[in-house]
């Protein structure tokens, strides 16, 4: 009888590159600055590593394909080295391959490492491919990703009946609260306090999003070095921080194809939630989980996860919102190192740099003004594709 | 009716965000059945967003004035009294005037 | 009796005043001035001849049934392929058996009233039931031409049959004249054009009256006998000379909508044969007259199946759908006659996978999804494993199409970053009566036309053009209407 991943993987280190506009770095050198931080965190050397995974999304524009371009600049000693890719869960699955060796007692000591180099394509954007396959790119609409999220904003201020001015100020919280935040954090890419009025007058994008809705493209990498908890407390003198929870969700196809879905949620973060909640043996989430980094590319996906992750009331997520229940100084602090807001969003790197920031936090590691109270338990959560077909995971990790 | 605080925005002042920026260029106040609108000149650049290069100008309406510039905000702005205009005919009508007086305008919204 | 069963139109909703023309361009054509009256029809950035000529189509198809057409004709100088049947695309568009003649009707402007006069001796002889025939043109003039003034967009289609007919088809009468008054070789844009009085002195003056003269001796008529004479002469003057020359009575001489659509082309005598079937009453006779190679002539008689006529747009009702084009540089983007930036990421390379648009040809073209049998439940794109969670039946679906159902907008939105000929770019999800949803694009609307809720019909679109491979590629967007139909 399956007993699942709880407590059974302890995170020996972790490391992460700043994220930006990294013009002086090819993927390359982002995955050997991740690497080295990591494995100096880990105080093992490269030759216990048994086993790695290697999470890129888009590797037409950066590393190419497969396990090899992680061995060969590693320079890994004929390991397996495996390729995943699931949209932006792209390093959450890496992070799960490593765990899911080690809890099989396969390996001792695996790597997990995701990178994505974005800012080679020339202008500015991802890179147009046909992403959800050739048919639908014969016949999807020439949409972006703001355009498509926006509709999740509207659909979910008419199914609960909010006021576009509460709506529009419970994003600029939202936002506002990451940037001041992202403020204090030398890896991210914007640090830069900003002010709600400053977001709310800034231009909208697809209405209701504007700017500040919506998040960049930019480069990084992050890892992590995974092992048993016994090895881990034999090596270090503290308590490790424990893998209690890692689950994907992934679209049905009833969203866009049935007609039952209210375009107001995320039906995956929900399922996805609720099987990391099972599986870490939360039954209160509200009340059990510290802190979050969920994947805010807008805020509104942001707002609508705060109920889909059941730490908010269906409907209600705007009442918390403004009484800075996800603040930094809130209940549960959500986006402690910035988000994607500040970050950006190479995709292949951003699961593992919000496990990179909940395993900080866990462990204490942070200045005074950054650190999250008590944190006890850390959920990250990332949502790749469209609000009706995408893929979610939820990752839980405590101490 | 929704009335509130507005606090000007300081002109020609860029902010900054993660693909670009923006600012406004005027303020201006805009005669319309017997009340005064307030509105924003504004232009923006999108540099670098997931989904390509942009730009475009914009104009931001936060309603009648009730108060002109009546106090000042902590961060040295001054507020004025403004009621936002949420009618969809009046709504239609300020915007299609605004449009033909700033030909290259597109965007207009009321905050 | 063969004749026309039932009929159809469509007018761009774009229109673009003459007066705009001449502003641009008149500063390098100052004789210019004396066509900028009224406006011009102008198709969309994302229309052509093959999408307006099946809005045309479905407009005439309303409440017949397409698996009883046997065939379809498609008349148009300004086809999107040169080879690739464009018959065949909308034959697949509207759903048509598989086994029905198709052909592509071109080269002259008289092709219309040409595949018009064989469908209708197809069906006299009995060699086919019912045949569509549909007609349109989106034709080019250069910059600062007299051509740009005078042309303008349309289509007109009609099912051909011979039961319950509304216009009886009595006789045709053709000259086939290699009389080049304009011409356009298979490497051109634009047509090259001779001198207007050769044209009209050698060419209406003289071909017209012999066509007309001709149909009526072989069909016995006389020229008092008829309630409307439809003949496209884009000559004012020689207009008004033809019809003193055949004694027409100038209340019967058919308007050739001039400024409100513009010269269009092969479509054009076929679009006032429209018109002038939306105004007849039964015992009308219409006579129908093309030019350009020569000329055909038809005779019609209206029967009282006309008053069944009704739930159609045609020419009249899209006449009042408009829309100002506000700038004419938009217009010459749209027909793509100016080089344009439409940054890098708009330059991403698509490759058109023929294999695929093969086996996917009815959900793409036809907008055929899928109905689960066992749960009844409506799938767009068709499926093989139903959505229903409740369900999940493998391979137990039927064809539904999607493109006649009424459906309404669940969600939406303007995106400014888009790239786009017309920002913002709007699309959204659209949910069908019935069950299914899907997301596609909106268009011929602006922002403000987009609410949640409001009911959209389907439209045929050309969905991108591929300039390097020169590939022509269609798919279905959805247009906010005002009101249920």
């Amino acid at each position: 009888m399956a007993t699942g991943i709880r407590d059974k993987v302890a995170i020996l280190g972790m490391g992460c590159t700043r994220f930006g506009e990294r013009w002086e770095s090819g993927a390359e050198d982002l995955i050997v600055e991740a690497f080295q931080e990591a494995l100096v965190d880990a105080g093992v050397e490269k030759k216990e590593i048994q086993a790695a995974w290697f999470g890129t999304h888009i590797d037409e524009v950066n590393v190419g394909k497969g396990g090899i371009p992680l061995s060969t600049t590693l320079k890994l000693p004929f390991i397996p080295v495996t390729r995943t890719e699931n949209y932006c869960a792209t390093g959450t699955e890496a992070f799960r391959g490593a765990c899911y060796a080690v809890a099989a007692g396969v390996y001792d000591i695996c790597l997990a490492l995701g990178v994505e180099k974005l800012k080679d394509t020339g202008y500015g954007g991802l890179p147009a491919t046909a992403a959800f396959g050739q048919m639908q790119a014969l016949i999807g609409p020439n949409a972006t990703a703001p355009g498509l999220f926006a509709q999740l904003a509207t659909s979910y201020f008419a199914k609960y009946g909010v006021d576009a001015k509460v709506g529009k100020r419970a994003l600029a919280h939202i936002s506002a609260k990451s940037h001041a935040n992202g403020a204090l954090n030398p890896k991210a890419h914007l640090r830069r306090a900003v002010a709600e009025d400053q977001i709310i007058n800034a231009p909208m994008i697809a209405y209701p999003l504007g700017l500040f809705d919506c998040c960049g493209v930019s480069d990084g990498a992050a890892a992590a070095i995974v092992t048993t908890p016994e090895i881990a407390r034999s090596l270090k003198k503290e308590e490790p921080v424990l893998v209690k929870a890692l689950a994907i969700s992934v679209s049905s196809g009833e969203e866009s194809l049935f007609n039952t879905w209210d375009g107001a949620h995320l039906e995956t973060t929900y399922r996805a939630g609720q099987m990391a909640f099972k599986e870490a043996g939360i039954k209160k989430p509200r009340e059990e989980v510290s802190m979050m980094e969920v994947h805010d590319c807008f805020s509104i996906t942001e707002l609508t996860v705060y109920e889909d992750l059941q730490i908010s009331p269906r409907g209600r997520a705007i009442d918390d919102i403004m009484d800075g229940f996800f603040d930094l100084q809130g209940k549960v602090p959500c986006q402690p190192d910035g988000g994607l807001k500040c970050f950006g969003h190479p995709i292949g790197a951003s699961g593992l740099r919000m496990l990179y920031e909940m395993y900080k936090q866990l462990l204490e590691r942070w200045p005074e003004e950054r650190r999250v109270k008590n944190p006890r338990i850390g959920l990250t959560h990332n949502l790749g594709g469209i609000p009706s077909t995408n893929i979610c995971s939820v990752a839980i990790i405590g101490r | 009716m929704p009335r509130g605080e507005f606090a000007h925005p300081e002109l020609n002042a860029r902010v900054e965000f993660f693909g670009g920026s923006y600012l406004f260029i005027e303020e201006g106040r805009l005669p319309y059945q017997g009340k005064e609108v307030l509105y924003f000149l504004g232009l923006v650049d999108v540099e670098a967003s997931c989904c390509g290069r942009g730009g475009w100008a914009f104009i931001k309406v936060p309603g009648y004035i009730l108060s002109w510039k009546t106090a000042v905000n902590p961060f040295g702005q001054p507020v004025s009294e403004v009621e936002g205009i949420v009618a969809e005919d009046d709504q239609k009508e300020v915007r299609k005037i605004l449009q033909e007086k700033y030909p290259g305008f597109r965007q207009v919204e009321f905050l | 009796m063969a004749g026309i069963v039932s009929y159809g139109g469509y007018v761009p909703r774009y229109r673009l005043k003459r007066m705009a023309i001449f502003q641009a361009m008149g500063w390098i054509n100052p004789a210019n001035i004396m066509l900028a009256q009224g406006e011009k029809a102008v198709a969309n950035s994302d229309e052509d001849s093959a999408t307006i000529a099946t809005a045309a189509s479905i407009d005439c198809l309303r409440g017949f049934d397409r698996s009883a057409v046997d065939g379809l004709f498609f008349a148009s100088t300004t086809l999107p392929y040169l080879e690739r049947q464009n018959a065949g695309i909308i034959a697949t568009a509207l759903n048509l058996r598989e086994d029905v003649r198709s052909a592509d009707f071109s080269g002259a402007l008289k092709a219309g009233t040409s595949a018009l006069i064989s469908a209708l001796e197809g069906v006299a002889a009995k060699s086919a039931k019912q045949i569509l025939v549909c007609t349109a043109d989106c034709r080019l003039g250069k910059m600062g031409s007299p051509q740009e003034m005078i042309f303008g967009d349309g289509a007109a289609a009609f099912l051909v049959g011979d039961e319950e007919v509304i216009a009886e088809f009595k006789g045709s009468y053709s000259l086939t004249c290699d009389f080049v008054d304009h011409y356009r070789g298979s490497k051109s844009t634009f047509d090259r054009q001779w001198e207007d009085r050769w044209i009209r002195d050698l060419g209406f003056e003289e071909f017209v009256p012999k066509v007309v003269n001709g149909l009526l001796k072989k069909c016995h008529a006389k020229i008092a006998d008829f309630a409307k004479v439809i003949f496209q002469c884009s000559y004012d003057a020689e207009r008004k000379s033809l019809s003193r020359g055949l004694k027409l009575d100038p209340a019967r001489v058919q308007d050739p909508l001039q400024t409100s659509i513009g010269e269009t082309g092969t479509a054009h005598s076929l679009v006032m044969l429209v018109k002038a079937l939306e105004e007849a009453k039964p015992g009308d006779k219409l006579l129908v007259v093309s030019f350009g190679s020569g000329c055909d002539a038809l005779y019609f008689e209206v029967t009282e199946n006309i008053n069944k006529m009704k739930g159609r747009m045609g020419i009249q009702g899209h006449l009042a759908n408009r829309a100002e084009m506000t700038s004419y540089q938009k217009y010459i983007v749209f027909r793509g006659m100016v080089p344009v930036d439409i940054g890098l990421r708009g330059e991403v390379d698509f490759l058109t996978r023929w294999s695929l648009v093969w086996r996917k040809r009815k959900a793409i073209l036809g907008l055929i999804g899928s109905r689960c049998k066992r749960c009844g439940s409506p799938q767009y794109p068709p499926q093989r494993v139903c959505a229903n969670p409740a369900c999940g039946a493998v391979d137990e679906m039927e064809d539904y199409s999607f493109a006649d159902k009424k459906g309404h907008i669940l969600s939406y939105t303007g995106d400014m970053l888009a790239a786009s000929y017309d920002p913002p770019e709007m699309y959204g999800f659209v949910e069908f009566e019935g069950g299914g949803r899907f997301q596609c694009n909106f268009t011929d609307c602006t922002l403000d036309d987009l609410k949640v809720g409001a009911p959209v019909s389907l439209t045929f679109r050309r969905k991108y053009y591929d300039e390097k491979r020169d590939i022509h590629g269609y798919f279905w967007k959805a247009v906010p209407r005002k009101e249920a139909a």
